[in-house]
């Protein structure tokens, strides 16, 4: 089965599965100066990697990606120049309150259908879509309810696996939510592919399907989600993790948190459950499923992107007290400009201290310096539930530019390099 | 002090001014000696080298004198519409409301250059948590908030999609600390599959009838907000008229960078041919008077091309320059070293060309706004550009970078590879901060080295035996 690659959670797989190929969404690995040749000035780290995995050799069939920032937008035309792989630019719209913008959305997924049946694909029934998507939707619904007794890498991975490829039993995905201190690693491959946890790849655009069907050698190694230093996720100081997607290799930050005493609690990076798709609306999907992925992916991801990016802030005022978040992990790229802008609008709204965590992608002396501020954060909000400090819940836009976060509630401000 | 055209500094615009006094120089209200905007903050004025001609002077008390007939405006009680991420659309369309007079917050983005420290607007952006890591577009927020310069705008809007993070972002930020804004979809412009209904774009490029028709749907939504804003219609009527008059703008700049950029003696210098293109954007916040401008300067610079006057050597270097200078200083270096400006693209060339006449005119603003080279592959971007820098006789490019724009890295490098492809021409990229003093060595070496390459690309041309006898 071709494989076609994305980083974007704004793209259903289930619309890329139904076409009879297999979604592959990547896990990249950190571009290094030493290794790689280095990132360039002004191309974050996330771009810089999707830069340097794009190639023929990737095993890709294409490479899908989208308009939700300019450095995705300007990546596309580079790889587009490069012509190491065939790539689809979808443009995602940033405004969501008009017909307009969703018909838009609409119109570009049909328009990546027609891209994906040029490359090899079907085009799918009515019928099969909707088999899809409601198998894509269990599979992620069994994954969102282990998320408590999951550690933070194991469900971070389980909801990579969820966007990739799912079988007809959803088998691979269903062995992956299994806790990893009583997994029992997957050795034997399943007929469909390898088990999610095994076929998360890191350092190229992979796919887990590739042109032969065999499984690849890597996809034996065993995976760091079987990590025995994983914590019993009940116990630290419950954390958010907010920001844009992670790299394969940055996952390490997960469980150096848990290692210092912190527990992720809500990943709500763009590669975390933040952004998996709303419910699927059961009456659309037996009317008209692609209307049904529409509202599920379009009319219900909060992001940053988005303008103006309310939902995000209703999201986490909801999520943060349910989860009895105690702090904001904030992790931004270098040269994000989205990401970065939020920064002090988060901190206004929050009613938990907030951490900035820059990533310059590849420097051993951020990533100790990460270690040296997560410590600090960590020491001040385990002093600070000393004193029953609660959270209370997240000022929306409209509550004014006051906010509940005060200066000196905000006890961790760290500069950041420009 | 000379009568011929030249370069001058601002002491001797001291002395020409009153020179052009004494003759009987006629200045619109918001006239003067140059001089006194350096006492209002402008301190950039005295590194610069500016034009010697009457026709600089209005432009360049036009340009500076924005914020005050702003705040007149706001005084009399017009209604002022901000438009950002937006060059050329919603002015238009706000400009042919009577009552309304529009301008683009984004244009602080030269604050921190022309104010160099007096401003106060990077400190408060950087409060507010925009930080150095942003284009200079980041002084749009510190404008906002410190109210230094420009009155708050009663309807704001935002083109978003396809457009740059910085001021997405930035925009964002505005909005959280209080100031609403109109978003409107910018979708990106992909070329037409085949078979699928296209239209052709102002400018050459062409994009499918379905995005056009969502940019019309988008820009509707604009309207109403205009109307309900001014409290009277905007109808097709008058949409048609400010149409007209925009293109009444367009046409003197495109005369006007037809003479000046094929003349063979340079006749105004490129500070100034830049002043003049940006007057597109949102015509300095007074169409009326910005014709005017555009056509006192079109007279000196039809004077000078007759007369066979330049400012600039005749051998000067012929360079096409991509994306607008953050220090307007360095327009002035590529002349110092033996350069000049013989084509643009400062990104928005698209506001240059005419909005067509002949259609409906929501579709016609509709098709200029999804011609903006931004919106669409850089490599569309960069085709324009080599096609312009060919039709221009350019001998080289530069690229000038952005610091923090969230575009420039990749499409430098994309533009760059394009314009080497198809014109062989030497090609440098260089960045320009707001304030290059520091840097002015390592620019200077970087533009002297494209200057010096062209001209020994020139005498290698020249030279017989050559066998494809081409200059280039
Ligand atoms: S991290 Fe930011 S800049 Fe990078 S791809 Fe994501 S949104 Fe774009
Ligand atoms: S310079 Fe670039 S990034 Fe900055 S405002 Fe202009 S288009 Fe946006």
């Amino acid at each position: 089965m071709k494989c076609v690659a994305y980083v974007s959670p704004m793209v259903p797989p289930e619309w890329i599965t139904a076409h009879g190929l297999a979604p592959s969404w990547q896990q990249l690995r950190t571009v290094r100066r030493d290794r790689d040749g280095g990132t360039v000035r002004g191309v974050c780290p996330y771009a810089a990697a999707v830069l340097a995995t794009a190639t023929a050799e990737s095993g890709a069939a294409a490479l899908v990606l989208t308009t939700t920032c300019d450095q995705m937008r300007y990546a596309a035309a580079m790889v587009e120049r490069g012509r190491s792989l065939p790539v689809f630019l979808m443009h995602v719209p940033a405004t969501w309150q008009t017909s307009a913008a969703r018909q838009l959305y609409r119109d570009e997924l049909l328009r990546l259908g027609r891209f994906l049946v040029q490359i090899g694909g079907a085009v799918p029934g009515a019928e099969t879509l909707a088999r899809v998507a409601r198998r894509y939707e269990a599979v992620r619904r069994q994954v969102v309810e282990r998320r408590a007794v999951l550690g933070a890498r194991e469900f971070a991975l389980a909801v990579a696996e969820v966007r990739g490829f799912i079988d007809e039993g959803g088998t691979n995905v269903r062995a992956a939510i299994t806790p990893a201190r009583n997994i029992s690693i997957p050795t034997r491959i399943a007929s469909e592919g390898p088990s999610l946890a095994l076929r998360v790849s890191i350092g190229r655009l992979s796919c887990r399907n590739n042109k032969s069907g065999n499984e690849s050698p890597r996809s034996k190694v065993r995976s760091p989600a079987c990590s025995e230093t994983a914590q019993t996720p009940s116990a630290g100081i419950p954390l958010a993790l907010l920001g844009g997607p992670l790299l394969a290799d940055d996952h390490g930050i997960l469980d150096t948190i848990e290692s210092l005493g912190g527990r992720i609690v809500l990943d709500a990076t763009e590669s975390g459950e933040r952004t998996l798709p709303g419910p699927l609306d059961e009456a659309r999907l037996a009317q008209d499923p692609l209307d049904a992925l529409v509202d599920a992916y379009f009319g219900s991801i909060p992001d940053v992107f988005r303008r103006p990016n309310t939902a995000m802030y209703d999201w986490l005022g909801r999520e943060l007290p349910s989860r009895g978040v105690r702090g904001i992990v904030f992790r931004r790229y270098l040269w994000c400009d989205l990401w970065h802008a939020e920064l002090q609008s988060l901190r206004e709204a929050s009613p938990v201290p907030v951490l900035d965590l820059d990533a310059a992608g590849d420097e051993q002396s951020s990533a100790n310096r990460t270690l040296a501020r997560l410590e600090a954060f960590l020491e001040m909000l385990s002093g600070a539930s000393s004193l029953g400090k609660r959270p209370s819940s997240i000022r929306r836009e409209d509550d004014g530019a006051a906010g509940g976060c005060r200066d000196d509630a905000c006890l961790l401000r760290f500069d950041h390099r420009p | 002090m000379t009568n011929s055209a030249c370069r001058i500094t601002l002491d001797e615009w001291d002395v020409r001014y009153e020179e052009l006094r004494s003759r009987g120089l006629r200045e619109p209200s918001y006239g003067g000696p140059l001089r006194r905007h350096v006492a209002d903050g402008d301190l950039r004025l005295l590194k610069l080298r500016m034009d010697n001609s009457a026709a600089a002077l209005r432009l360049w008390n036009f340009l500076l004198s924005e914020e005050d007939r702003l705040r007149e405006a706001h005084a009399q009680g017009k209604r002022l519409v901000g438009a950002m991420k937006d060059l050329g659309t919603v002015p238009v369309m706000a400009c042919s409301l009577p009552n309304v007079v529009a301008f683009c917050p984004d244009g602080a983005w030269w604050i921190p250059c022309v104010m160099e420290t007096t401003s106060r607007v990077l400190a408060q952006s950087d409060a507010h948590g925009i930080g150095e890591s942003f284009c200079p577009v980041r002084a749009m927020l510190g404008a906002f908030l410190t109210e230094d310069h420009f009155p708050l705008p009663g309807l704001l809007t935002c083109s978003v999609g396809a457009t740059c993070d910085d001021v997405r972002a930035i925009a964002q930020r505005i909005q959280r600390l209080g100031f609403p804004i109109l978003w409107w979809e910018m979708p990106h412009r992909r070329p037409p599959e085949p078979g699928e209904p296209a239209v052709r774009l102002p400018g050459g490029f062409s994009a499918p009838a379905s995005l056009v028709a969502m940019v019309r749907q988008e820009l509707g939504r604009v309207r109403e907000a205009l109307e309900h804003y001014a409290g009277e219609p905007l109808s097709d009527a008058r949409l048609s008229e400010g149409i007209a008059r925009a293109n009444a703008v367009r046409r003197r700049l495109a005369e006007l960078r037809r003479m000046a950029y094929s003349a063979r003696l340079c006749p105004m210098p490129a500070l100034e041919m830049l002043v003049a293109e940006m007057l597109a954007i949102h015509f300095c916040s007074d169409q009326a008077e910005a014709i005017e401008v555009l056509d006192e300067l079109l007279e000196e610079v039809q004077r000078r091309v007759a007369d066979r006057v330049g400012v600039l050597p005749a051998d000067a270097v012929r360079v096409f320059w991509v994306n607008p200078v953050a220090d307007l200083r360095v327009m002035n270096l590529l002349e110092d070293v033996g350069g000049r400006v013989c084509g643009s693209e400062y990104l928005f060339c698209h506001a240059l060309d005419p909005v067509p006449e002949d259609l409906p005119p929501m579709e016609a603003l509709a098709r200029m706004a999804l011609a903006d080279p931004m919106v669409g592959s850089p490599a569309d971007r960069a085709g324009r550009i080599a096609g312009d820098a060919r039709q221009f006789g350019a001998e080289a490019v530069v690229i000038s970078q952005i610091p923090g724009a969230s575009h420039c890295a990749m499409e430098g490098a994309i533009i760059e590879e394009i314009v080497r492809e198809r014109l062989g021409l030497p090609v440098v990229q260089i960045e320009v901060p707001p304030i290059t003093d520091a840097l002015e060595p390592t620019l200077r070496t970087r533009l002297e080295a494209i200057v010096e390459a062209s001209v020994g690309r020139r005498a290698a041309a020249a030279r017989p035996g050559r066998l494809d006898g081409s200059r280039r």
